[in-house]
C-alpha cells in the first residue's frame, strides 16, 4: 500500500493541491464495495477523497485485479479485442481503461521525468 | 530523436485532404527523444509528421534539460529538426553601441558553443546498410567527440541506433503499432491514449536487458531506463505505477 507522501491533495481549491509531502494528508476511513479503498483527508481544505482519485482506476466498478490485467494484457501487446476476450471484459471496458491511462501516464510523465539522466548538478546532489 | 510511423484507420493515401471526416486519420507520427545512456524516453510528441511537431519535441526537450546546452542532439536527416533546435536554443546577444549617430546595432542571433547537432544518413541496398553518412550541422567535431567520450557504455560514433531500437520495443509491446496486421487504431484519441501509456510506463516499468548491473554475488539486477538514469530505485510494478496519483489539473 502506498504511504501518505505519495499523495497529493485533489481538489483543484485547495492552495496545497498537487503538493506531496507537506504533511497535510493523513488516511481517514474506506470506502468501496468491500471497503477496500482508503479516503484521504486534507486539513488544509478539509476535503476528502479517495486514494483513487488521479489515477486511471477512479470511480472503476471493477475489481483490482481485473483493471490491472486489462492494462497489462494491453501493454504485453494484446489488442482490444484479444483482451477483452481473455480478461472477460467488454471492448468498451477495454478502451475506456486505457483513454484514463494514458492521460494518468502523460501527466506522471510530465512530474516525474523532469531532468536530464546526465546532469551534472544532480549526479553531484 | 526519431519519428515512430503508424497510421489510425486507414492509410494516408487513402485520405481526402477535403474531406473533414479524415483529418484525424491516416498517418501518425510518434516523435520521440531517447537518451541513449539510460534508454529513458524524454519526450513524445504524436501527431503528423509537421515541422510544428518537430519543434514541440525539441522545446520540450529543452525543458526537460532544465535549458542545459552541452547536449549533442543527434537524428535522421528530417529536415525541420534543424530550424526548431534553432528557434529553441538561439540566444540574442546584444550589441554594443558605435559611437556616433545612428540607431542601435540589433542584437545577434547567436546559438550556444557548446550545443552540437548531428545527422545520420543511411544508404541501403536490398533493406541492407550499406553506406552510413554522418553530419555535424552545429558545433564542431571535436566537440561532438568530446561529448560522446562523456557517455557510458557504447557510445562512440554518432548514430540514432537506441531510439530506433526503442520504437522496435514499441511495436512489439503496442498492439496498434503491429505491422500488417489488423489491429491498428480507429480512433485518433485512443491512439495517442495507447501511445502515452505503453511509451511513459516503459520509463519505469520496462527492464532493459542491456542495461542490467551484475551484484558482488555474481547475480544481474535489472534496471528500466528511469533507474538508470536515477529517477527510480526499483523496476515498478504496473499496479505501482497506475496507482500513483497524477497531480490535478
Amino acid at each position: 500500500m502506498r504511504p501518505i507522501e505519495d499523495f497529493c491533495c485533489q481538489n483543484i481549491e485547495c492552495r496545497d493541491r498537487g503538493i506531496r509531502g507537506r504533511g497535510n494528508l493523513k488516511f481517514e476511513g474506506w470506502s468501496g464495495h468491500k471497503k477496500a479503498i482508503r479516503m484521504i483527508r486534507c486539513r488544509t481544505c478539509r476535503g476528502r477523497f479517495s486514494e483513487r482519485t488521479g489515477t486511471a482506476l477512479a470511480g472503476s466498478k471493477l475489481p483490482l485485479d481485473k483493471t490491472l490485467a486489462v492494462l497489462d494484457h494491453i501493454r504485453e501487446g494484446c489488442g482490444t479485442l484479444s483482451t477483452a476476450r481473455l480478461v472477460g471484459v467488454g471492448k468498451n471496458t477495454v478502451t475506456r481503461y486505457l483513454r484514463l491511462a494514458g492521460e494518468q501516464g502523460r501527466k506522471l510523465h510530465d512530474e516525474l521525468v523532469a531532468f536530464s539522466p546526465s546532469d551534472p548538478s544532480r549526479a553531484d546532489g | 530523436m526519431d519519428e515512430d510511423w503508424s497510421f489510425v484507420y486507414k492509410k494516408q493515401a487513402h485520405c481526402d485532404p477535403e474531406e473533414p471526416a479524415d483529418l484525424h486519420c491516416g498517418d501518425d507520427w510518434d516523435h520521440t527523444a531517447v537518451d541513449p545512456e539510460s534508454r529513458l524516453l524524454l519526450s513524445l510528441v504524436p501527431g503528423k509528421r509537421t515541422a510544428e511537431n518537430c519543434q514541440k519535441l525539441v522545446d520540450e526537450v529543452q525543458r526537460r534539460t532544465g535549458g542545459r546546452t552541452d547536449i549533442l542532439y543527434t537524428s535522421d536527416e528530417h529536415a525541420p529538426y534543424k530550424a526548431a533546435i534553432e528557434k529553441a536554443y538561439t540566444v540574442e546577444v546584444p550589441q554594443a553601441k558605435r559611437p556616433g549617430p545612428g540607431r542601435p546595432p540589433k542584437p545577434k542571433q547567436l546559438l550556444p558553443g557548446d550545443l552540437c547537432y548531428a545527422t545520420v544518413c543511411k544508404t541501403r541496398e536490398n533493406g541492407h546498410v550499406v553506406h552510413v553518412v554522418r553530419t555535424v550541422v552545429f558545433g564542431t567535431l571535436a566537440l561532438v567527440t568530446d561529448l560522446l567520450s562523456r557517455l557510458q557504455g557504447n557510445h562512440r560514433t554518432i548514430n540514432t541506433s537506441f531510439v530506433e531500437r526503442r520504437n522496435g520495443t514499441d511495436r512489439g509491446q503496442n498492439a496498434r503499432k503491429t505491422r500488417k496486421s489488423y489491429r491498428f487504431s480507429k480512433d485518433w484519441d485512443i491512439h495517442n491514449a495507447a501511445t502515452y501509456f505503453v511509451c511513459y510506463s516503459y520509463n519505469f516499468c520496462w527492464p532493459v536487458r542491456t542495461l542490467r548491473v551484475q551484484r558482488d554475488d555474481g547475480s544481474w539486477m535489472q534496471r528500466t531506463p528511469a533507474m538508470a538514469a536515477g529517477l527510480a530505485s526499483h523496476v515498478w510494478t504496473l499496479q505501482e505505477w497506475l496507482t500513483y496519483p497524477a497531480k490535478p489539473g
